[in-house]
């Protein structure tokens, strides 16, 4: 992957590719659950990823609540998956 | 000059683009996603630029739709990537959010063409991480060049499932098996309307094709599925069905499809007439005033027909004729009747078990649904508000559908009685300072 966008996820390094969603490159980085739901803490990830079923919220540079399918990973960004509530 | 806005960049809003600014106009265009194309077309610029693999993998359907993109890129009309469209007033008044927060907008038409999403197919254990639409995973196909974990089953029937089994072929990998619920069709076998059959004869042999190639490669194929269930702890591990005898397979990946729905919340939300057809089982939008609907937001009819009609949305926006589009656009109307006949719905969810979760953002399961539908009657109003259902972030998105088939099913109304719940702005997630950010 030549153009790499680097990026982290839980404090961990990783590279995304030009284009891709935050979404999409966690899905290919194989991160999930993304969340755990807050009524029931059943694990949830992306299910539709085109910005309807908002299963992908996810925490981005401090940010709660970020749809990550609609998300283009940027240089830096730094991703938190809410996986303790 | 007259002020056009577009809502949703798929080939529908992007052909409206390119017409009404042939026809001069000022044309302003929204879209949610990070680049144009819509669903069919989605992230062609950037795939076609840093993804030659799977451009090449992903056939001739989604290279076709690089012509349309750059004619919309050079059209001159003004694009905004990332903006969601969350409240429109009938006098032409939007309220957008985007990476820079809340705007607002005035025009004078509008057209909605917000396109489609895929039917909701709930079945129990759906909401696991690692079970996806068919479509959401050829998303991520385009997004991003990957396959899914693998053993990958299919669930469901429908166009795009086969179109998606091959395009993964193309990429080296395989669909380990398809699971046809009873009820669904996998091939092309109802050949009933000659007209559609005329229409989209290009669409058939390709549609062949794929069939055969899927064929050849072997994938396991259940038909009759019935009792299907995705168990896992974290993710998917097992998909369990019967089809006269038990099934229970190791899984990677369960993708899910029962064909796709006109994408209504905007348009409802707008106060639009939104009227059931029985023959999509769905709900589908219609124009009022100066508000325009194109595109599957219409009523499902794909590709090609989406674009004919953004071009006859922004000819009758700005008070042009509509050109030889309209003949056309029949023409895809009748192939659509066909593949409408072809592939019919499964409706998974009239008959799910009391145990599904039918909306994953308040949890409220099938029973539930089923409980309140007794007491209360089929006005989903009602069981709403008694229930939370339709009430969490994706503002019932993924369940108002299900909603609809269990009421009908349950109370033995027809769907066409059973109204789609009232919806209010804003239509997607924004908190307080978002609002108050908003300068009018
Ligand atoms: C997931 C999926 C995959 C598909 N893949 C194929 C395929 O490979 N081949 C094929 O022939 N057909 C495919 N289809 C069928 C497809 O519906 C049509 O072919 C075509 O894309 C419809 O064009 P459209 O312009 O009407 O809508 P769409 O292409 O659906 O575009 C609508 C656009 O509006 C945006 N939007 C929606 N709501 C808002 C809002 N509130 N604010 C801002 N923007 C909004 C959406 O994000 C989207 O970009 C697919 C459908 C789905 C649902
Ligand atoms: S995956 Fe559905 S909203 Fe992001």
């Amino acid at each position: 992957m030549a153009e790499g966008i680097q990026f982290d996820v839980d404090g961990n390094a990783f590279l995304a590719q030009p284009g891709e969603t935050v979404a999409s490159a966690m899905l290919r980085l194989q991160l999930v659950p993304f969340r755990f739901h807050p009524v029931d803490t059943s694990p949830r990830g992306p299910f539709c990823m085109m910005g309807v079923c908002h299963e992908c919220l996810i925490e981005v540079d401090g940010k709660p609540g970020q749809q990550a399918c609609l998300l283009p990973v940027v240089p830096g960004m730094s991703v938190r998956r809410p996986l303790n509530g | 000059m007259a002020k056009l806005v577009i809502i949703g960049a798929g080939p529908a809003g992007m052909s409206a683009a390119i017409e009404a600014r042939r026809h001069g106009a000022e044309v302003q265009v929204y879209d949610n996603r990070p680049e144009p194309g819509g669903n069919i077309y989605a992230a062609l610029g950037s795939c076609r630029a840093h993804r030659q693999d799977v451009w090449s993998a992903l056939g001739s359907s989604y290279e076709d739709g690089g012509p349309l993109l750059d004619a919309f890129l050079s059209c001159g009309a003004v694009f905004r990537p990332r903006t969601s469209l969350w409240h429109l007033d009938n006098d032409g008044i939007l309220a957008l959010k985007g990476p820079e927060g809340t705007r607002t907008d005035t025009a004078d038409a509008i057209i909605l063409a917000t396109g489609a999403q895929e039917r909701p197919m709930p079945v129990p254990g759906c909401t696991l991480p690692r079970v996806m639409g068919v479509g959401a995973a050829q998303i991520l196909l385009k997004t991003s060049g990957v396959v899914p974990n693998g053993p990958i089953f299919i669930v469901g029937s429908g166009p795009l499932p086969l179109l998606y089994a091959w395009q993964v072929a193309r990429m080296g990998g395989r669909i380990a098996g398809f699971v046809v619920p009873n009820g669904a069709n996998l091939r092309l076998s109802a050949f009933v309307d000659i007209q559609g059959i005329l229409a989209g004869w290009g669409y058939l042999t390709k549609g062949l094709a794929y069939q055969v190639d899927l064929l050849r490669r072997r994938s396991l194929i259940y038909r009759n599925a019935r009792d299907i269930e995705i168990i896992g702890e974290i993710h998917a591990e097992y998909l369990r069905f019967t089809t006269g005898k038990q099934h229970k397979i190791k899984v990677g990946t369960v993708l899910l499809h029962d064909g796709v729905i006109p994408s209504i919340h905007p348009a409802a939300a707008a106060g639009l007439p939104i009227p059931y057809t029985p023959a999509q089982d769905a709900w589908r939008a219609e124009s009022a005033g100066n508000i325009h609907v194109a595109g599957d937001l219409a009523g499902i009819i794909g590709a090609k027909g989406a674009a004919l009609s953004g071009q006859i949305a922004a000819q009758t926006a700005l008070g042009q004729t509509n050109s030889n589009a309209s003949a056309k656009l029949n023409k895809e109307r009748a192939f659509r009747r066909l593949m409408d006949a072809a592939y019919p719905p499964a409706q998974l969810a009239a008959i799910a078990p009391n145990t599904t979760e039918i909306c994953r953002c308040e949890m409220v399961n099938a029973g539930a649904i089923r409980q309140a539908a007794t007491e209360l009657g089929p006005d989903p109003n009602r069981i709403k508000s008694t229930l939370r259902i339709g009430m969490g972030p994706c503002q019932g998105r993924m369940c108002a559908k299900s909603l609809q088939s269990i009421v009908a099913r349950e109370t033995g109304t027809s769907p066409d009685d059973i109204g789609l719940h009232r919806l209010r702005s804003p239509i997607t997630t924004i908190t307080l300072g978002e609002l108050a950010g908003l300068k009018e």
